[in-house]
């Protein structure tokens, strides 16, 4: 195989690993203050259709961006509200989101965009080239050559790093998510945490919408997040709740799905069927080879109740 | 995995949660609940809002009443759409009074068959092969209703009767046409899930287009999903860097994924199932039109009139439910020499001279 291939090959990879690095990213704020969002691909529906009805009113994909991501940041707050004032249950919450978001996304879809051929399409967000940097070889084509939220995508990794890892911030929703009491006693405000948790949560779940509606299509489709929303939150315990180890995860997924496409193309004789299975087959694989180790935050999923208004 | 761990997180929170709150959260959860599946019930399937409602005036007007039932969303451009099509040209040639229930699975089929035919429809269709069994179980309790399956050979004395499109013939015309579009000799055809109508017509593409141009190369895959664009998106570029200049997506929503590829590498797209032109009018040179819509219309016109027999029809080229959209923009850049090959396939089937058929 010649060296255009690979080339090729990782571009893609990285192309649809973008996708569910941002909505992992997403999960992974939460997760950290404690928060469990199983409703991650509800979110990124709503952000999904949001993009395209803001790229379609507004007439530029950055419109659809800006309304991808506040759709987003208004969902995380109201799943916010849902678990963290009123304490309701995060498994649950996360559950009716997705309900939600599939019902919601397919009805206003219709309504607002039109149906079949008719639907309404919207200015997509073209790839854009880094000058210089996209004429090198090799490094170009993989690394230059994407549209805005792939960039976006993995930029944002070294700086959730460094939030999480080097700002008190980054430090109280750490705390937040290990041992609210203790945090609390220290002054620190749980609840505004979890709920900023959650915004960014949202905005990035909006986003990684958006890179799917207007990112990969130039319209909204029914369901089209199909199961990215779920992978992020496994690509997030996979990755034991770091950042790296979340990319690390996400680009396993968007390597081993790239590959699987590129098996069927060359030819080997092998039943596509089971090349569908590839991604999944590896997720579990590699979830169980480090299940052993995992150790999510200690207060995920649990509701919490401040120091000061304990009866 | 996770969310058996979330359970168990789960039960830890709730025994330090005092009884009030518990209370007061179990209250918002059953109403949030119970408003998150009334909003997904008016999205997920129209049955639930709005079989009620019509039923009075339904029999009021002209008493024929014609019910459809989809296993996807009636607007994925695809194989959804064009039964919705069909029961729409249903509704204004026949002047049927029509319902129509979407997203609806083999689980529940049974529940909506039966509802319909209690609820006195004459003709209940079920869009796709899986819904023959359920139907044909429940067609003995209900003798005046017919029970019509798409993509189907099934038939029972004296109401189930069913219809297929010769998909391979659709698949044939598609890979033709793009075989003779093609300047670099390669072609591609991706297909969503692993079903008849949709592996039938990726098998006669690649039929069609070995016949057109000898010696072509012609990819294909399969996605395993018609809801998954980036899938299909990917699949269609992995192809194009491969040297296809002309690709076919037949996966119903996801399939826009495969035009939009073809649309951003600058190469050429067959549509299927409908006229695709308007998703990318520089995109998309022809389309292979499957006319469920004709067939549907002329079948229920059948029972309407009393004359429908309990027997699987096959219907293709020569029964006009397969045939090649206009070529649009592409009029007058496409040559001639080539739409005239195109038509000698069309009308060498259309006669029977050259014969593809499904494979069941």
């Amino acid at each position: 195989m010649s060296a255009d291939v690979w080339i090729n090959y990782a571009a893609a990879a990285i192309r649809l690993s973008a996708i569910v690095l941002l909505a992992s990213l997403g999960v992974l704020f939460m997760a950290r203050s404690g928060i469990l969002n199983i409703g991650m691909e509800g979110m990124m529906l709503i952000g999904a259709l949001a993009a395209v009805l803001g790229s379609a009113a507004g007439g530029s994909a950055w419109m659809g961006l800006a309304a991808g991501a506040a759709a987003g940041c208004l969902i995380g707050l109201l799943f916010a509200f849902l678990v963290v004032t009123t304490g309701a249950d995060q498994v649950i919450i996360g559950t009716a989101l997705n309900l939600l978001g599939l019902g919601v996304t397919t009805v206003f879809g219709r309504s607002l965009l039109g149906m079949g051929t008719e639907a309404r399409q919207a200015v997509s967000l073209q790839p854009w080239p880094v000058p210089l940097l996209s004429d090198l070889p090799v490094v170009g084509p993989l690394l230059f050559q994407h549209n805005a939220l792939t960039y976006l995508a993995f930029l944002l990794l070294p700086a959730v790093s460094l939030v999480l890892y080097r700002t008190n911030w980054g430090l109280s929703v750490r705390a937040v998510g290990e041992h609210p009491l203790a945090a609390d006693t220290l002054g620190v405000r749980v609840h505004r945490i979890r709920y900023q948790c959650c915004a960014i949560g949202g905005v990035l779940a909006g986003l990684a919408g958006a890179a799917l509606s207007i990112g990969i299509l130039n319209q909204f489709t029914e369901n089209m997040v199909a199961g990215r929303g779920f992978i992020a939150l496994s690509a997030v315990i996979f990755g034991r709740w770091t950042p790296g180890g979340t990319a690390a995860g996400s680009l396993l997924f968007g390597a081993a799905d790239a590959l699987q496409l590129r098996f069927q193309t060359l030819g080997i004789e092998i039943p596509y069927q089971l090349l569908l299975l590839f991604p999944y087959v590896l997720t579990m694989l590699a979830l169980s080879w480090f299940s052993g180790r995992t150790r999510a935050p200690a207060a995920t999923a649990m509701p919490y109740k401040s120091a000061a208004n304990r009866a | 995995m996770e969310q058996a761990y979330g359970m168990k997180q789960q039960e830890n929170g709730r025994k330090r949660l005092g009884k009030r709150s518990r209370m007061r959260t179990s209250r918002l959860i059953a109403l949030l609940l119970a408003l998150t599946l009334l909003l997904a019930g008016c999205g997920g399937n129209k049955a639930a809002g709005t079989t009620a409602k019509p039923e009075a005036e339904a029999a009021g007007k002209s008493g024929f009443k014609v019910a459809l039932l989809t296993p996807g969303a009636v607007n994925d451009n695809g194989w959804n759409s064009v039964a919705y099509n069909g029961l729409l040209k249903i509704k204004d040639v026949l002047g049927a009074d029509t319902q129509h229930s979407e997203k609806v699975g083999q689980s529940d089929a049974a529940e909506f068959i039966r509802g319909y035919a209690q609820d006195g429809f004459q003709v209940v269709i079920g869009h796709g092969f899986e819904y023959a069994e359920p139907m044909m179980e429940i067609a003995k309790e209900f003798p005046d209703t017919w029970f019509l399956v798409t993509s189907a050979a099934v038939s029972q004395e004296p109401n189930v009767a069913s219809i297929s499109i010769n998909n391979r013939e659709q698949g044939y015309l598609m890979g033709t046409a793009a075989a003779l579009l093609s300047k670099s000799g390669k072609v591609a055809a991706i297909g969503g899930t692993d079903i008849p109508p949709i592996t039938n017509s990726v098998a006669g593409f690649k039929e069609g287009a070995e016949a057109a141009v000898p010696g072509i190369e012609v990819f294909t895959a399969m996605t395993g999903s018609n809801d998954d664009i980036a899938k299909a998106k990917e699949t269609a570029i992995s192809m194009i860097e491969k040297g296809a200049d002309v690709v076919m997506a037949n996966a119903n929503a996801a399939g826009n994924g495969g035009i939009e590829a073809a649309k951003q590498k600058g190469v050429l797209s067959i549509g299927s199932n409908v006229d695709l032109n308007a998703l990318a009018p520089d995109t998309v040179a022809v389309s292979v039109i499957q006319d469920y819509p004709a067939a549907m219309a002329s079948v229920v016109k059948d029972i309407k009139e009393g004359r429908m027999k309990a027997e699987p029809k096959m219907l293709g080229v020569k029964e006009g439910a397969v045939y090649l959209s206009p070529y649009h923009g592409f009029e007058s850049s496409i040559p001639q020499a080539v739409k005239d090959k195109i038509e000698a396939v069309f009308v060498s089937l259309h006669s029977g001279e050259l014969q593809v058929k499904n494979e069941q």
